[in-house]
């Protein structure tokens, strides 16, 4: 599944990207919220990089959980640092009290997109386990026939 | 019909690309994931059968 955690922020770090050359005037700068994608990015590159380093599957899940555990101190970092921190990224402007700054003609899309692209990724999530599921039956299956 | 309007004047430099990385991802996720759940399938049923089965003679524990 971090393959497709990761496809998902990369696509956000680059769409955000392209979105905010023409709005800031700049492809990239070293706010907080950006700061934090990015780091959310490498926390799946090094949890991918680590479970494939670990020949022992027992081992190398273990290590990846841990990593991820500490990865989870990331989450909250990115849902509030633009209120945390003066950043160039404009402040909390749907889920906020006193309701969304937006306007419906751009709130109603982005609700439809956002619900999107969680069924997307809901869909090849359960995809991606399935494909577990059977490689881990191949994996004893193989071993069954190895010792038999 | 409301009539499209697929000309993003001069913000098409930004949106264009920004579709194209979008689809090039959610292809690769998706030719991903599905070859990867079909080839552990195959692999499951090709051991599967290979597997002696009870009543074989082999494999099953019967003496």
């Amino acid at each position: 599944v971090a393959p497709l955690g990761a496809a998902f922020t990369l696509l956000a770090l680059v769409t955000g990207s392209l979105w905010g050359r023409p709005m800031w005037g700049a492809w990239w700068v070293w706010d907080a919220r950006l700061t934090s994608v990015l780091v959310l990015f490498l926390l799946f590159v090094g949890y991918i990089a680590l479970r494939a380093s670990i020949d022992d599957e027992a081992k190398a899940g273990r290590a990846g959980a841990i990593l991820a555990l500490v990865g989870l101190i990331n989450l909250p970092i990115v849902k509030f640092s633009v209120d945390w921190w003066n950043t160039l990224h404009q402040g909390e402007s749907i889920f906020r009290a006193g309701g969304s700054t937006l306007a419906p003609v751009f709130l109603i899309p982005l609700a439809i997109m956002g619900v999107g692209y969680m069924c997307a990724f809901g869909a090849l999530w359960m995809v991606a386990t399935r494909a577990e599921v059977w490689r881990r039956r191949a994996s004893s299956l193989a071993l069954q026939a190895a010792f038999s | 019909l409301t009539q499209l309007h697929l000309d993003a004047g001069k913000y098409a430099a930004f949106l264009w690309p920004a579709y194209a990385v979008t689809a090039a991802a959610f292809a690769w996720m998706i030719a991903a994931t599905l070859l990867r759940a079909r080839r552990w399938r195959r692999e499951v049923e090709r051991l599967e059968a290979a597997r002696p089965r009870k009543g074989d003679g082999a494999g099953d524990g019967a003496a």
